[in-house]
């Protein structure tokens, strides 16, 4: 069989009167991007830049995890030759940068951006060209990493790059701006989707969907990216003093001077314990999507879930501390970042009991993506459970720097995100590409998966209160370690090829799997009552929403929205309470996204060799900026009319097509 | 098809002003993150302080603050023209909208010339120590907003004179006048950061 095609030209669904084929077809005409490899650049569709996203943060991820595969292999026996020092170095950094700034954020972004306008029932997202420039931007940054490490500049300072190792006395050379330059790539992409997404989510929702009606996932995502925005800046300051400090001699974390290396671990923290939070929080809305359909039930608890997501991010933002109670910092402060810590473990504890009341109450089907959710609950309990004790300042002096951490964070990331990630990638797979994901290589990949993962890592803790530090490259045989390294060596091999199985089961299903039809799960959301792929213009009918759960709900009498243009790239704002409020014109495809994130690109790069790369990058980006808003020339029939051109009556009513 | 429900919204405006739109929370979005980065910027100033035995470290001497000060009342002043500006963009009025942007303009060159004085005043480099790296990159992160204001209200000024009268590039403007206030508004705790809290001792 043929693949089904992508992007354009989506299954038809069975019945369809004459009027809807007409429909579908001027839609698509709209909506379709342009032919070519131009149009392919140009493309502005939020299903075109998330798929790619996501595809680029699997690559990412794969090279991410072979870099882990190479320092299981160095550490599998003691005195271990596979890699030296220096190599071993950049390649943990290289290993933590890939997966926290190349893979995890952008992946959660991706897959934001591929759903959120579907679950809340628009035609495009906000800001089309920002989600354009920020994938590009994604893009471009993660290849000059990469090209710069395969030349031997790869950072070397861990992935939170401490000062005073990362200043310009301890770290010549150019690893670490390399790095800090990085950082304003993904930002910036981090930022841009943050924003896309939070907008779509306050103005792009179908009439009906009102703050009580949200689809969870779009509540996670809509928590993370505000999260982001606070989140953010502060490693892009972090970074900023840091580049500056090596470039132009300013002092921020230079002692001699009046700096402070500790200014670095606080603004670098307030930034990066957020960001586990941006991680998992998403994956919690995996988790309440994915429930729905395999419970057979709503999920339990709606409100509270909701409640406790943005608890979460209130509380988050208060912890970044717990990373730093090796510094001797004030004991009041160690007490209140303690208490605070412990505290987070409610709003999580509260999801947890409602996840297991939905499978309790529900009548469970166990299909892969439900799989990978049983897993989840227990590898994030696991996780949060030794996160909960070093909460504690003498343990937490105790495990500091040992494998006891690098055993919790990758159950709280891999178990807390991966997981539900995984199950994610099965559970819209067919929505996504049109075909089912093969059953039994899912199953069989779920279970290498999770037999791999405690494998690689339950022994970790062990080896953490044995007292094996992180980020050596060796040990002796007279430690004792070697049965346990041994052992996660053997777990990360199996872990892999529980990965392996997942992209091969992909890569077949794309071309034999079963074809899938609108609604293969039978799940509770608005994105399940399109064609699968969804056509360009998402809905063909922008939908009224009458109830929590319309993929359950919507039949073929449901009530509708007429009056959006299907000539032009029209779209319906509604007001917070999701009540039709005004219609906008969303901007065509461009290929100036990718020109402005190229100079920028261009700017970063160079900004660690010069600092004229700030004029320079000024003119660059400003060429690009204004190429992306310049307005059209030629009158369109689309806009509004000019303002010479209309009515006082039109001015005061917003030159609506019909007048009332 | 006949016998289901539809809500026509034919009749619903086509642009609209303020958070009705689209752009402004866009707009609000971008402010949200660069008053989260000047307010780490600020903080990190109060924390340097806080562990410095004097502050300006010694030998640094206090920046003059006549030059602010005029800075900081040219910027409070410049509010009005561009309140003028959002208005008249509000009423669709293109003369006026024009002649609200030359105005804004004017001020805002003027503006930054007073920044140039400004720097000259601040009796130490980047580089000295870290007193002058943390006023520096406050002033220079703000005078970066300040510029790039500057030029777009200079383009959109432009726009508008060459004849791109669409009611899109009015709520533009409006959404400009954003931007331009949260400029304004950010700089006073700047200001009293950088000018008036290191008179405190």
């Amino acid at each position: 069989m043929r693949p089904a095609p992508r992007g354009s030209g989506p299954s038809e669904p069975a019945a369809r009167t004459a009027e809807e084929a007409s429909l579908h077809q001027e839609l698509q005409e709209t909506w379709s991007r342009d032919p070519g490899l131009r149009g392919w650049l140009a493309s502005n569709d939020h299903k075109d830049i998330g798929r790619r996203f996501i595809v680029t943060a699997l690559i990412f991820f794969v090279l991410g995890g072979l870099l882990a595969f190479l320092m299981r292999l160095q550490l599998a026996h003691p005195n271990g030759t596979v890699l030296g020092p220096d190599l071993y170095n950049q390649i943990f950094t290289m290993h933590g940068t890939t997966m926290m700034f190349l893979f995890a954020i952008p992946v959660m972004e991706a897959v934001g951006i591929y759903l959120v306008p579907l679950m809340v029932g628009t035609r495009a997202i906000a800001f089309p060209r920002l989600a354009s420039f920020s994938y590009w931007i994604f893009l471009f940054g993660g290849v000059a990493l990469y090209t710069f490490f395969f030349l031997n500049i790869g950072p070397d300072a861990g992935w939170f790059m401490y000062t005073p190792l990362s200043g310009p006395e301890f770290s010549p050379g150019k690893r670490v701006d390399i790095w800090s330059q990085l950082i304003n790539f993904t930002e910036i992409s981090a930022l841009s989707a943050s924003i896309e997404l939070i907008v779509t989510t306050f103005k792009l929702r179908a009439p009906g969907m009102s703050i009580n009606r949200i689809p969870l996932l779009v509540w996670a995502m809509l928590v993370t990216s505000f999260m982001v925005v606070f989140a953010m800046p502060s490693v892009m300051t972090a970074s900023l003093f840091l580049t500056t400090d090596r470039l132009v001699g300013t002092h921020f974390y230079n002692a001699a001077e009046g700096g402070d290396p500790l200014l670095w671990q606080h603004v670098f923290w307030f930034f990066a314990h957020p960001e586990v939070y941006i991680i998992f929080v998403p994956a919690t809305g995996f988790v309440s999507s994915i429930l729905p359909a395999f419970t057979r039930r709503p999920v339990f608890g709606y409100t509270a879930l909701v409640l406790s997501l943005i608890a979460t991010v209130f509380i988050g933002f208060g912890l970044w501390v717990h990373h730093m109670f090796a510094t001797g910092i004030p004991q009041l402060g160690a007490s209140f970042f303690t208490a605070a810590t412990m505290m987070i473990a409610i709003p999580s504890g509260i999801q947890v009991f409602c996840w297991i009341a939905s499978i309790w109450s529900g009548n469970l089907r166990l299909r892969t993506p439900m799989l990978f959710v049983l897993g989840f609950l227990f590898l994030f309990v696991l996780g949060g459970l030794s996160g909960v004790m070093q909460a504690s300042v003498p343990l937490d002096l105790q495990v500091h720097d040992t494998y006891f951490v690098v055993a919790h964070f990758h159950y709280v990331l891999i178990g807390g995100a991966v997981f539900p990630l995984f199950g994610a990638l099965y559970f819209w797979f067919p929505k996504v590409t049109g075909r089912m994901p093969g059953e039994k290589m899912g199953k069989l990949s779920f279970a290498l998966m999770f037999v791999g993962f405690n494998l690689t890592f339950f022994p970790m803790h062990v080896l953490g209160l044995e007292g094996m530090p992180r980020r050596v490259y060796t040990y002796l045989p007279e430690t004792g370690w070697a049965g346990e390294n041994l052992l996660a060596t053997i777990g990360a091999i199996t872990l892999a090829t529980g990965f392996l199985v997942t992209l091969v089961n992909a890569w077949w299903s794309i071309r034999h799997g079963a074809p899938a039809g609108e609604n293969p799960w039978d799940a509770d959301t608005l994105e399940w009552t399109t064609p699968s792929p969804p056509p360009a213009y998402n809905f063909l009918h922008v939908p009224v929403v009458d109830s929590r759960e319309p993929g359950w709900t919507r039949t073929s009498a449901s009530p509708i929205v007429t009056g959006v243009r299907s000539d032009c790239r029209e779209v319906l704002l509604t007001s917070l309470d999701a009540e039709p409020d005004s219609l906008m014109e969303l901007p065509n495809p461009s290929i100036w996204p990718m020109v402005t994130a190229m100079a920028a690109g261009t700017t970063f790069v160079l900004a660690c060799f010069t600092p004229w790369a700030v004029p320079i990058g000024t003119v660059l980006g400003g060429i690009g900026l204004i190429g992306w808003a310049w307005p059209k020339s030629e009158d369109d029939e689309c806009e509004p009319p000019r303002v010479e051109d209309m009515s006082e009556q039109e001015k005061k009513e917003g030159a609506p097509r019909v007048r009332l | 098809m006949s016998t289901r429900d539809q809500i026509d919204v034919s009749v619903l405006p086509r642009f609209t002003f303020g958070p009705r739109g689209l752009m402004w929370w866009g707009v609000a979005s971008f402010l949200a993150i660069e008053s989260t980065m000047l307010g780490i910027c600020l903080v990190s100033y109060y924390y340097l302080r806080d562990r410095a035995f004097e502050w300006p470290l010694a030998p640094t001497m206090l920046p003059d603050l006549l030059a602010p000060t005029v800075g900081l009342l040219v910027l409070l002043i410049s509010v009005l023209p561009m309140l003028y500006t959002e208005r008249a963009a509000k009423r669709l009025d293109t003369a006026a909208t024009i002649r609200g942007h030359v105005a804004c303009v004017a001020i805002g060159l003027l503006i930054i010339a007073a920044r140039v004085w400004e720097f000259r005043g601040l009796h130490v480099g980047w580089d000295t120590n870290v007193y002058g790296s943390v006023v520096w990159i406050i002033i220079g992160v703000h005078s970066y907003h300040l510029f790039t204001e500057v030029m777009e209200t200079t383009v959109l000024g432009l726009l508008f004179m060459l004849g791109h009268t669409h009611p899109k590039l009015f709520v533009d403007a409006t959404d400009n006048a954003l931007y331009w206030y949260f400029i304004v508004i950010i700089w006073v705790p700047c200001y009293v950061t950088l000018f008036l809290v290191p008179r405190l001792g």
